[in-house]
């Protein structure tokens, strides 16, 4: 029998204390073995140090001065030693499923580069007087799993993009001729907050956008951004 | 006296680099694009122009009639509002900006492109609302 392919399992967290352990064990619970869980502390200040060195060493630590999370998530990837990669924000939890219905996919597609879930937003207490009914989304980074192969093809994400960068991705991807495919089911929480980094983003995230169209366009007439 | 416009925000946001105007209406995730002599008249209309005045300064730099130069104006303008990136400014907010710049060439009517290819990916990430307090 072949052997299973390793998952890399990269979370980056700036000050993500108060969720991190649960993010960590949400990946300790999946039913896909083999897994490696990489967490990448962008400089936090607050317990988050204390909580990837816990016990065990079950994780494997990295650290750097606060750089932003698609750095994070570079810094993950680059000492990824599995064949495919995932990300998870430490704030989310992900379905104990979740990786093994998506590597199940690629074992059934040969040529899938890269698998797309749901996810659902999940209000703290305090906050369930903001919840939507349209709960169900599909941005998060936390959702993907990728071939470590697509990733050298189309390259890191870019680290001077805030709120964008997974976006840029995979528009990156779909002009490399990558094409995702997405599982109807939200095997994903994705924890909604009084700090998700998507709350007040807006002249910024716009700013973003505008960089994504400019370099798309770009990408069509074969002209460098 | 023609008519003046305002740029749709927050819902659309709008970049002008290297002769070229990109815009985004954030709602939709539908991005556009206009070069050349059409970059100049985004400019201007997003100022404030008044679109008489434009015309005028469009005709007069370019050698054209001013009916051809309305008319282009005209057909851009409900191009533009239809696709909900400009609105109706208030009466009495008439900017004096007309064109800026030149644009290389000749004359080009105005063209506004459409792309879509983007949509459903940025509609996939829509902000939260900002932090309660």
């Amino acid at each position: 029998m072949e052997a299973r392919p390793l998952v890399s399992c990269v979370v980056p967290v700036f000050n993500g204390a108060l969720y991190l352990t649960e993010a960590i064990e949400s990946i300790e619970a999946q039913t896909w073995r083999p897994i490696e869980i990489i967490v990448v502390d962008d400089g936090s200040t607050d317990g988050t140090p204390g909580i990837i060195a816990g016990p065990g060493g079950r994780v494997r630590a990295l650290g750097q001065p606060n750089r932003g999370p698609s750095a994070a998530r570079n810094a993950g990837m680059a000492i990824a030693s599995g064949e495919f990669v995932a990300f998870l924000d430490a704030d989310d939890l992900w379905a104990p499923d979740k990786l093994a219905r998506q590597m199940a996919r690629f074992e059934a597609l040969a040529g899938l580069d890269v698998s797309l879930c749901h996810a659902r937003n999940w209000w703290i207490d305090e906050l369930k007087h903001e919840a939507t009914s349209d709960s169900d989304i599909m941005g998060s980074v936390s959702v993907a799993v990728i071939r470590r192969e697509a990733v050298d093809r189309v390259g890191l994400l870019d680290e001077t993009l805030r709120h964008k960068d997974w976006t840029d991705w995979l528009l990156r991807a779909a002009d490399a001729g990558i094409v995702p495919e997405t599982l109807p089911e939200a095997l994903v929480l994705r924890r909604i907050h009084h700090h998700n980094m998507s709350r007040n983003r807006g002249s910024e995230d716009a700013e973003e956008q505008i960089r994504l169209a400019r370099a798309r366009l770009a990408r069509r007439r074969g002209t460098p951004t | 006296m023609g008519s003046s416009f305002r740029v749709n925000e927050p819902q659309v946001t709008a970049k002008v680099m290297d002769g070229e105007a990109v815009i985004i209406h954030l709602g939709t995730g539908v991005y556009y694009s206009m070069d050349g002599v059409g970059c100049m008249v985004w400019e201007s209309i997003a100022a404030g122009g008044d679109t008489d005045a434009i015309a005028a300064s469009l005709a007069e730099r370019y050698g054209i009639g001013r009916d051809a130069a309305a008319a282009d104006i005209g057909r851009l303008v409900d191009e533009l509002v239809a696709q909900e990136l400009v609105a109706a400014a208030e009466s009495g907010s008439t900017a004096t900006a007309t064109l800026n710049g030149a644009a290389p060439g000749g004359y080009e009517p105005p063209v506004l492109k459409r792309y879509d290819d983007m949509a459903e990916l940025l509609a996939l990430d829509p902000p939260l609302p900002a932090a309660p307090r």
